[in-house]
């Protein structure tokens, strides 16, 4: 199909021809050639055999991608440094460590099998008819279940303060994929490429030496709560929750528009990678500072890491019988059950907002009376 | 601290004879603070043992050496798995707790003490251990103004003292203080005389009787795989 | 409603005379017999010592038993040493049975200075709960709570340290034992009156008969013997010197003495309710001491 405007003329010096086919090269330029009329050179150094001439590209590759020959450009500036400096030619990227190890086999074996959801696809006979893209979009709750499989596991745990660790071995019992290890010398470290990043171990460490490393959860939880506590106590005259949930839970739902409309409490959402990194102190620290509830809420079925809901169980069982002491209602903790409908999650938050909202009344009688 | 000292060399001698291949397994934590068990005895011990066993000309035992962190904690021991399979005995020079993990690890191996475990105690003053805690379960300091009744004073008493005290000291060791006559100096400092002038009743001893256990993870019958929780 | 011939006795104003017999390492107790029958009309109670210096011997309640027979007002001495908290009231429940009424409650000498040092300590029980448990059991429950079949009456007392080199918490657990029920004293050794002047100043506030101990020390080495191995016996310097004095041979005798001249000055100051003599072996002696101090 003809072009308009493609036929034109214009004056050059020299005109090079660089179709890529197959090297030119004058016979006594002396350079050892191989299959294909490359350019043999020496791997690591890029040299050719003729010192000072280095070789790169199609030219020593054969035909290949235009991506492949800015890399062995890029690569021989760096060698031709070296060599005008007379410095030892570093070795080249591939034979460096690489940064992660890949995951053991028993490591593998413990994560929990979500399968990978895929996206809708055009039906076959509609294909034909036109360009419209064949893979379609998710809708939003698939979008989500599907963002959900990666675990962001590269927040992963490490200890930080090896002196405060007691080599207690809690980390290494509690983890459900078995990462920790005791090295030939009694030390526990925990590689960093291996965790999972679920954060159990890192609320049951009894010496708090151990941190998971991404900004986003070093934030101090305790911080974040007493920042949202005194704002919040400010600002509202309804009695204060706060909820913990997982960014897959109530946040990945997009529930807590619904939230903020419905709520007949003022709810303060913190936010956590996992509800398994929940620690009993923060879950008691709220309610100290003047919550009068409190709720975990995880994503529930499509939770990819094990035993969560297990680890809730256990810390919610410890803080409520603290506050049973302090004569504080077991029903003002709760986990709340999530199936990553918006409504019903909504539905399940109001519901706890009415019972405490019902206990502050009683309670408020109660001292009425006594007065 | 959990305070042991080595059984004497003819003892341990006699114990690992029937046996050509010895591990002596050292432990790194509690025996080494105090110096019956760490890596430095282990391998003081193998040199005496060698010795001894040249001087008597046998030459058919061979002494493997090894200290682990801990031996109390079975994670510990699977590092030396290969090394237990080349002998036919592990002498450990951990606690008693120490011995009876490795036991329980190492079914088909004998595994014999080499310490005898005495107390929990604290060091005073270097090289001095004295018993301090007899793990009652049912602690009282807080009436005896820090002095423990139970293990400072020989005869264990609540309402004491005895009149058995001479110059301060316990009428069964000289050079103990009558701890009864500690806890009231004490107390009058603190001006608590009171607690020494309360009626004490008559000790539980079987807070927990023995075989004694404590679980202290919280149990939960819910809460599993599918990360559902009903609390 | 007096509970025991000796309880009777505490009521009076008499000045009280007790002295003790040690059951001995076997099962011949000629000797016992003998001194039994040589001091029951002589005293007004005779205890029988309970494993004394934590050497092993025949029983105290065998020893009780005996005096009973005889014809004698018998003191039985428990020490919570040996019997844990169901022994000790077993025992007292046959000593109840077999009317021996009188009980002179203390913790024991530690296992270590006596002659089975390998034996397991038990005390279960102190001097001050032994004597609450008594008081329990006469409200006709035993120390787990369980109502007793038949009642139990104790003429309870316990012994008292006035010459400890620590004296406050020494009378602190005094005040204790008036506390839990105890009606008498027997003090440990007197030998400087003056200590259980000070002593009786206080102890005089409590509704309780204190009858002073006197060791009857056979010699300077004996009494230096004694200070170094004997619990709550402490004989002071002057004591030893003026036993030192004693020709050879005579060292008894200036025993004797000593211990003749500590009753009189004793009884003569109205110092307390009575004495309790403890021969140490030396038994057949008693009858003498008492009319050297002008006792009988």
């Amino acid at each position: 199909m003809p072009i308009e405007n493609s036929d034109f003329e214009l004056d050059f010096d020299t005109l090079v021809s660089a179709i890529g086919q197959a090297p030119q090269i004058p016979q006594d330029f002396r350079l050892r050639i191989g299959k294909g009329s490359t350019i043999q050179i020496d791997p690591v150094t890029l040299l050719t055999d003729r010192p000072g001439v280095f070789a790169g590209g199609d030219a020593v590759t054969g035909p290949a991608t235009v991506t492949q020959a800015l890399a062995a450009g890029r690569q021989a500036a760096v060698r031709i440094d070296e060599y005008l400096q007379h410095r030892y030619p570093a070795l080249p990227k591939e034979t460096r460590a690489a940064l992660t190890t890949p995951l053991l086999p028993r490591t593998i074996e413990l994560v929990r099998r979500v399968n990978r959801l895929d996206p809708p696809v055009l039906p076959a006979q509609d294909r034909t008819g036109g360009f419209a893209p064949v893979e379609l979009i998710y809708d939003w709750k698939t979008a989500i279940d599907e963002a959900r499989r990666c675990l962001r596991c590269g927040a992963g745990a490490e200890i930080l303060f090896q002196d405060k660790c007691a080599t207690c071995l809690n980390c290494l019992r509690v983890c459900p994929y078995e990462v920790p290890q005791l090295d030939a010398s009694g030390t526990l470290q925990i590689p960093a490429d291996q965790c999972l990043a679920c954060g159990v171990c890192v609320a049951e460490c009894p010496a708090k030496a151990i941190m998971l490393r991404k900004p986003y959860d070093r934030r101090q939880v305790t911080e974040e709560l007493e920042h949202a506590l005194r704002s919040a106590l400010q600002t509202s005259s309804k009695p204060l929750l706060v909820g913990f949930c997982c960014q897959y839970g109530l946040f990945g739902t997009g529930s807590l528009a619904g939230l903020w409309k419905a709520a007949s409490a003022s709810i303060w959402i913190v936010p956590v990678l996992c509800v398994a990194k929940v620690e009993e102190e923060h879950l008691l620290r709220a309610f100290e500072m003047g919550a009068e509830g409190v709720f975990i809420a995880g994503c529930g079925a499509q939770c990819a890491r094990e035993n969560t809901g297990q680890w809730v169980a256990r810390r919610i069982e410890k803080v409520r019988r603290a506050l049973a002491t302090l004569g504080i209602e077991s029903e003002r903790l709760q986990a709340l059950p999530t199936d990553g409908e918006e409504a019903s999650t909504v539905q399940a938050v109001q519901e706890f907002a009415d019972r405490v909202g019902r206990l502050c009344l009683t309670a408020a009688l109660k001292r009425e009376v006594r007065k | 601290m959990i305070v042991a000292e080595t059984k004497p060399l003819d003892e341990i001698w006699r114990s690992i004879a029937p046996y050509s291949r010895v591990l002596i397994l050292g432990c790194g934590t509690c025996m080494t603070v105090c110096g019956a068990g760490g890596e430095r005895e282990v391998s003081f011990l193998a040199d005496a043992l060698r010795m001894s066993q040249a001087r008597g000309g046998e030459h058919d035992h061979s002494l493997l050496e090894y200290t682990v962190k801990r031996q109390c904690d079975a994670e510990f021991l699977e590092t030396f798995v290969d090394r237990s399979r080349e002998v036919d005995a592990i002498l450990s020079l951990g606690c008693g707790v120490g011995v009876q993990v490795v036991a329980d690890r190492f079914p088909d191996l004998p595994v014999l003490p080499g310490n005898n475990t005495y107390f929990m105690g604290a060091s005073s003053e270097w090289g001095v251990w004295d018993e301090r805690c007899a793990a009652c379960g049912d602690c009282r300091l807080a009436d005896t103004a820090g002095v423990c009744p139970i293990t400072r004073c020989t005869k264990g008493i609540l309402n004491g003292p005895c009149a058995g005290a001479k110059n301060g000291k316990c009428e069964a060791n000289k050079e103990a203080d009558c701890a009864w006559i500690l806890i009231y100096q004490r107390l009058e400092r603190l001006g608590q005389l009171d607690k020494m002038r309360r009626y004490y009743p008559p000790r539980n001893f079987r807070v927990i009787p023995r075989p004694r256990r404590i679980v202290n993870k919280t149990q939960v019958s819910t809460g599993g795989n599918d990360g559902q929780v009903s609390v | 409603m007096a509970k025991s011939l000796f309880d009777e006795k505490l009521a009076d104003a008499k000045f009280l005379v007790t002295t003790e017999v040690g059951p001995p390492k076997g099962t011949d107790i000629s000797e016992m017999l003998h001194n039994i029958d040589l001091l029951k009309d002589k005293v007004d109670a005779i205890n029988v010592t309970d494993g004394q210096s934590s050497v092993m011997r025949l029983a105290s309640l065998a020893g009780c038993l005996i005096v009973k027979e005889r014809g004698g007002e018998p003191i039985l001495q428990v020490t919570c040493r040996d019997r844990n908290r169901l022994a000790l009231q077993a025992d007292l429940l046959f000593a109840s049975v077999r009317g021996i009424a009188n009980v002179l409650c203390l913790t024991g000498d530690s296992v270590d200075v006596g002659d089975h040092k390998e034996a397991k300590p038990v005390f279960d029980l102190d001097s001050v709960q032994l004597l609450k448990a008594i008081r329990i059991m006469e409200g006709g429950k035993d120390l787990g709570g369980n109502d007793l079949k038949g009642a139990v009456q104790f003429c309870a007392g316990a012994s008292v340290h006035p010459a400890a080199d620590f004296i406050e918490p020494q009378l602190i657990k005094f005040e204790k034992k008036v506390a839990a029920g105890a009606q008498f004293f027997q003090t440990q050794g007197i030998y400087d009156v003056g200590s259980l002047r000070r002593f009786m100043q206080y102890a005089s506030q409590f509704p309780v008969k204190i009858l002073a101990g006197i060791i009857v020390l056979a010699s300077a080495r004996m009494a230096r013997y004694m200070n170094e191995n004997v619990p709550g016996v402490i004989v002071p310097q002057a004591t030893i010197d003026e036993l030192a004095t004693a020709e050879k041979g005579k060292g008894l005798q200036k025993g004797m003495e000593i211990a003749a001249r500590a009753i009189r000055s004793i009884k003569a100051g109205g110092l307390c309710h009575g004495v309790h003599i403890m021969a140490v072996g030396n038994e057949r002696l008693v009858p003498e001491i008492l009319e050297a101090a002008g006792l009988t």
